[in-house]
């Protein structure tokens, strides 16, 4: 029997506790708008934060007794994890899900509004997650280095290519939009 | 923050939340207990009456046939506890080969090993490193998934609905095979499946004969060998990412390889699997030890 098993068959029944509960609506906002502009899917981002806070659920009287990262950083990692994973599976570039996903209503509407938004689809999903990581959430590089699985002067390369391609992209768009 | 945080967490902010999402994920935590529960009842009810048992299956509600013959390996599918099930797989692109390799084992056990000749290797490598009990990382347990398929199907629509626990999105085409469900949301999370390493041959098998039942699944007779030469029932579909073409052996029904039609050896896009069960982490199959012939074997 797998860790998951074990875990759902812990008696916690119907009702979370307090912790949890708090825990979750503490980040899921964050972390849901974050994973929105890294997957521009807003079923995808929903997807994938529902699974790592359930993820963590199954483990919170251990996550939640972490002492360095504490619960946030090891959500973080999950969530990346599991975008890291579903974008694995995507990887041959017939089977490009994440690239491939089309863009939802909400999408469209903000980018039409948000050029920068626009901006962000033609990044590889790597120098996305960095720069979303770095710069919307703020995260200190070693720790978003930690989250990518990467060393922190990979990830501050992979963030300053993205940020480069961003300004391009967006400079191109000012100047058709005169 | 900088300038260009600044933006896109202005931009992010004008999505609006899911309704409910902590109400959701209890919804969905439920559900996944739930059925776990009710699906290792059921397994272990069928396995108490002695009633699993193989040859044809009718997919009843959508009176659809494989029109192959089941099988089941003459019985190699059965994943023994102490064993692992060995899996190969090489994806080939345009800038060099990704060949990852697992050892699961149903306690929970294994080893990955990572490969990569591409132009961004870091990105989406699995996690490497020998496991013990219960640490293999896997992204979903899918131990208690029905090897019946038909119980299999009624699984995979619960699963995929989108308030189940593994929904798809809705944009998937094709026609709709249940409430909310397309197939061509059923194309997908069998996809994904077949990719987990944590799929037993059993399941393997029994994904095979749901797939070649989906309407709009093709079986392209004029195929008769997979892209490394090996004999193949072929199955042709087309979704959002394009038509695309797995390969089954026709004796184990386990999956040897996808492309798009008319892949060779190393197109791109082509993966090919090499699946066996062994004792061991530290050897690969040998002989009869292969569920198929294997191909393009390298340490």
């Amino acid at each position: 029997m797998t860790e998951a098993v074990l875990a759902l068959d812990a008696p916690t029944d119907a009702v979370a506790t307090p912790d949890f509960e708090a825990f979750f609506r503490e980040h899921h906002e964050r972390l849901f708008r974050a994973l929105w502009l890294m997957t521009r899917n807003r079923h995808e981002a929903e997807e994938i934060a529902q699974e790592a806070f359930l993820r963590i659920w199954e483990r919170w009287e251990r996550v939640s007794a972490m002492p360095e990262t504490g619960p946030a950083g090891y959500l973080y990692r999950t969530a990346v994890n599991v975008f890291r994973s579903r974008l694995r599976r995507a990887r041959v570039a017939i089977r490009r899900a994440i690239g491939s996903l089309p863009p939802d209503d909400e999408l469209a509407g903000v980018e039409s509004r948000e050029a920068v938004v626009r901006a962000l689809a033609p990044l590889p999903p790597a120098q996305r997650a960095a720069i979303v990581l770095l710069d919307v959430l703020d995260l200190p590089s070693e720790q978003a280095a930690e989250v990518l699985g990467v060393k922190p002067v990979t990830l501050r390369v992979r963030a300053t290519r993205g940020r480069a391609a961003l300004r391009e992209e967006m400079e191109r768009h000012d100047e058709l939009s005169g | 923050m900088n300038y260009l945080g600044e933006r896109l967490r202005h931009a992010s902010d004008l999505v609006s939340l899911p309704e409910d999402p902590f109400e959701r994920l209890i919804r969905r935590r439920d559900r996944r207990r739930r059925r776990e529960r009710v699906v290792a009842l059921a397994v272990a009810a069928v396995v108490a009456l002695g009633a699993l048992g193989g040859g044809l299956f009718a997919l009843t509600r959508t009176g659809q046939r494989t029109n192959v013959t089941s099988g089941d390996g003459n019985g190699r599918l059965a994943l023994a506890s102490g064993q692992y099930l060995y899996l190969q797989e090489i994806v080939s692109t345009q800038s060099g080969q990704v060949r990852v390799e697992t050892w699961w084992a149903s306690d929970g056990s294994g080893r990955t090993t990572y490969a990569c000749s591409t132009s961004d290797c870091h990105w989406g490598a699995p996690s490497v490193g020998t496991f013990g009990p219960g640490g293999f990382p896997v992204e979903s347990d899918v131990s208690n998934l029905p090897t019946n398929p038909s119980a299999l199907l009624d699984s995979l629509e619960q699963r995929t609905a989108t308030d189940g626990a593994s929904p798809e999105p809705a944009f998937s085409p094709g026609p709709e095979v249940a409430s909310g469900v397309t197939a061509g949301s059923l194309y997908r999370a069998i996809e994904r499946l077949l990719e987990y390493p944590n799929a037993a041959p059993e399941l393997r098998a029994a994904l095979f004969e749901v797939f070649a039942g989906l309407p709009g699944v093709t079986i392209d007779h004029d195929v008769t060998r997979d892209p490394a030469g090996r004999p193949t029932i072929a199955l042709s579909f087309t979704d959002d990412n394009g038509p695309r073409v797995y390969y089954f052996d026709p004796d184990t029904k386990q999956v040897t390889g996808f492309g798009p039609p008319g892949a060779t050896d190393a197109s791109d896009g082509l993966t090919i699997w090499n699946e066996g069960i062994v004792t061991s982490t530290d050897e690969r199959p040998t002989g009869d030890q292969w569920l198929f012939p294997p191909a393009g074997v390298s340490a």
